[in-house]
């Protein structure tokens, strides 16, 4: 279904269906992992290990030494890679996994990428339940499984709310007041001006020859 | 019917037919076994019903041999004896255990396994063990752990085990002795004199005196001394108004060749790959029965070889993260959301915790997990750990990375858990030894008896032995590939700190056709004196592959059988 307002008008845009964007966001969050992993092994060389072994320990619970404090850092330096990353790509028109898909995040009401303001809010809905529980769990991972609970029901609510909706908003793009839609397809002919040109190109290139040749006939009277 | 000797009249003469000392396993046995022929049996035990520590004091001695245990403590003095503390392994005697063997001096008993065999499977009963033999083959299919198969001439042998519930006998057969009719059990009635005729020919009568000070005596027709090996021994020996050196003791031989099975742990086994079963040589359940296996020597080779019995048992140390893993709470949890019981005696389920403890074990990973990822990858830090540790260490770390249920996963995948080692431990049949003795102290005890001295000794032949019967172990282990044996013992030198007793007190009132070897003949009577005879593992003139509780029952029904004429 299509919705025609304003400028766009000149476009039909098809909305993103929900499996479309959780493809996109499995290939985004591929590329934010190999970044947090990479800026885990930097804060790890610069502040020393986050993690030993004890393989000695008594107990079981005794073999894995997690330092909270790094953890902590590690957390915050993630959240703030994936914050970045994604509030960057959105108020471009849309993250890498995104666009590699054919998808584009545009205004609800344009074609336009959301403003700076509108891509933050989009983040702080989506994403700040989940960098708030990894700061948490990395201080007291006593709590994880709360937290990961907590985590399971939020973002269920989301995925049932926006597979729900005729346009697959999430709570996120209400919010924000964007959507994601996929393959924006003109359908008027402003856009045909570059191909009127490139139709017009091969009888300029014949008007120059015409033009030639009767230059060279002078008997010719316009 | 029980009574106590405060209720007997001070200067009382009780009589009866058959006067047995003592109220423990072969006592009990004993009694059990004439009941019902219209005798009167009168069974003496010198304890209660329970522990008394002031009756327990009454077994106070030295020891000045061998370190041994404390002497108020290896056996009980009470109702049921020493089964109080019993940890109920049965097996019975090898034929070879009976052999006069060559080039082992005092080995041999009077009578052959064969004599006393017809007895084992009313002494099984008796003792309590569930009907059935000890046949390694026939329990193999059923059985989930399998023996260690080495050739070489070493052999698996089963253990079976009393369960639990059935081997104090002072719970066990309190009530049938209560109720019999012909058996009087007078408790508290400490034995301190057999008193003989003139000759020491017979006994006339025994002195009985109790710790507030009362006394009386007990005049039977025949006497039988079931006290234990230690207290046996000490009664003969202070028996001495008519004979200086004591009753039965013409020839100096009553105390002597005590024995006991020596263990202690003896080599160390370094396993040839992580996974090296050896459960099938501790307690486990088999058809509703506790088994235990053990490593020996085949007869042929010992025989061959002027060998005595030396029995080894496997231990596996486990990986330490896999040591407990069985016992791991959320293993505990996971286990018994799927049903299955661990041990006899269940804890009531709490499927809530369950659960919980379940789903947090799922979580472990989470501690090694890169903080704040979208996708669950492990921190870069533990990357380099794993591929830093050793394929030992990395093992270890797969519980604590994964969680209890994925090492117990991993456990049950290899089989068994990973193994870093195995003990080897050693019981030995030491060879009579005339030097291992019980004698009299100078010390008396509240009685006014005089006390022990327990001297045990252990010969040179027995450390030869053991290393001779090391080393074709260790050998047969290379042979089949399964590792490498590190002995422990050395040749000279004392024996290891950790060599204990098995609770086991054997040989001081010995079995012997000739007097001047032995104490008691074949019938286990007292040479030279017409009434008296000895029951217990104190007749037995070698320690034996076996478990004594279980053939000195056999012994006892034997001698029931052979009174049982006498007195009719």
């Amino acid at each position: 279904m299509s919705e025609q307002t304003g400028e766009s008008s000149t476009h039909e845009r098809t909305y993103a269906s929900v499996a479309d964007r959780l493809a996109a966001l499995l290939i985004d969050a591929i590329v934010v992992t190999v970044l947090i992993f990479a800026s885990a092994i930097v804060l790890s060389i610069v502040l020393g290990p986050a993690v030993r072994f004890e393989t000695g320990a008594d107990s079981l619970e005794g073999v894995v030494n997690v330092r909270a404090g790094i953890a902590v850092l590690d957390a915050v330096v993630a959240g703030v890679i994936g914050a970045v990353y994604f509030v960057r790509s959105w108020s471009r028109g849309g993250s890498y996994g995104q666009r590699r898909l054919g998808l584009a995040l545009q205004r609800s009401d344009s074609a336009q990428p959301p403003s700076a303001g509108a891509a933050w809010v989009r983040w702080i809905v989506l994403a700040g339940p989940f960098v708030l529980s990894s700061l948490i769990t990395a201080a007291l991972p006593v709590l994880a499984p709360f937290a990961g609970f907590c985590l399971i029901v939020w973002y269920l609510g989301m995925l049932v709310w926006a597979a729900r909706d005729q346009q697959s908003r999430g709570l996120h793009d209400l919010l924000s007041r964007t959507i994601v839609t996929r393959a924006v397809r003109p359908v008027v002919a402003q856009a045909p001006a570059p191909a009127a040109a490139a139709a017009a190109a091969p009888d300029v290139a014949d008007t120059a020859l015409t033009g030639a040749l009767t230059a060279a006939r002078p008997t010719d009277v316009r | 019917m029980f009574a106590d000797a405060a209720e007997v009249d001070e200067g009382a003469t009780l009589r009866g037919d058959l006067c047995i000392v003592g109220a423990g396993a072969a006592g009990i046995a004993l009694a059990r076994s004439l009941s019902g022929r219209g005798l009167r049996i009168v069974v003496l035990e010198g304890g209660g019903l329970e522990h008394e520590p002031s009756s327990q004091a009454l077994y106070k001695g030295r020891s000045v041999g061998q370190p041994y245990f404390p002497l108020e403590t290896a056996r009980v003095r009470q109702f049921g004896g020493t089964t109080a503390h019993w940890g109920g392994t049965c097996r019975p005697e090898d034929p070879l255990d009976f052999e006069r063997r060559d080039g082992i001096p005092d080995t041999g008993w009077p009578i052959s396994l064969r004599d006393i065999q017809s007895y084992y499977d009313e002494a099984a009963r008796v003792v309590g063990l569930a009907p059935g033999n000890f046949s390694l083959e026939e329990r193999l299919d059923d059985d989930r752990f399998e023996p260690l198969e080495l050739g070489g001439h070493i052999r698996t042998r089963l253990a079976r085990f009393v369960p639990q519930a059935r081997r104090r006998y002072g719970t066990r057969y309190r009530a049938e002795l209560r109720g019999s009719r012909d058996i009087q059990v007078v408790l508290h009635a400490n034995v301190v004199e057999l008193e003989s005729d003139r000759d020491g020919r017979r006994v006339e009568r025994v002195h009985v005196k109790t710790l507030a000070g009362r006394r009386f005596t007990v005049a039977a027709r025949e006497y039988v001394l079931a006290s234990g090996a230690l207290e046996n021994a000490r009664l003969l020996l202070s028996s001495d108004r008519h004979r200086p050196r004591g009753l039965g003791n013409d020839h100096d031989v009553v105390g002597r060749y005590f024995l006991e099975h020596p263990r202690f742990r003896a080599a160390t086994l370094q396993p040839a790959n992580a996974v090296f079963e050896t459960r099938f040589y501790d307690q486990h359940l088999v058809s509703g029965e506790d088994v235990e296996g053990y490593l020996a020597l085949e007869d042929a080779t010992q025989r061959a070889n002027e060998m005595l019995d030396v029995q080894l048992k496997l231990r596996a140390v486990l990986d330490g993260a896999y040591a407990e893993i069985d016992d791991a709470e959320d293993v505990v949890s996971l286990r018994a959301l799927i049903g299955q019981r661990l041990v006899r005696d269940q804890v009531s389920p709490r499927p809530s915790v369950d659960v919980a403890n379940v789903i947090g074990d799922l979580m472990t990973w989470h501690h090694s997990a890169l903080p704040g990822a979208p996708l669950p990858v492990p921190h870069p830090d533990v990357l380099a750990e794993v591929a830093r540790a050793s394929p030992v260490e990395r093992r270890a770390l797969l519980p604590g990375l994964l969680g209890e249920m994925a090492g117990y996963a991993y456990e049950k995948l290899l089989g068994s858990a990973p193994v870093k080692g195995v003990d080897v431990t050693a019981r030995m049949t030491p060879v009579p030894n005339r030097d291992s003795r019980v004698t009299l102290s100078r010390e008396r005890d509240a009685l006014g008896m005089r006390r022990i001295d327990l001297d045990w000794q252990l010969s040179r032949f027995d450390r030869e032995n053991l290393l001779r019967t090391l080393d074709r172990f260790g050998a047969a282990v290379g042979a089949a590939g399964k590792g490498r044996l590190r002995v422990l013992v050395g040749a000279d030198g004392p024996w290891p700190s950790d060599l204990a007793g098995g609770w086991h007190q054997m040989g001081t009132t010995r079995m012997s056709n000739d007097p001047r070897k032995g104490v008691v003949d074949r019938d286990c009577r007292v040479h030279g004196i017409a009434n008296l005879y000895v029951a217990g593992s104190s007749v037995f003139p070698t320690a034996g592959s076996g478990t004594p509780t279980l053939t000195l029952t056999a012994l006892a029904l034997r001698l029931g059988r052979h009174l049982g004429g006498v007195l009719r």
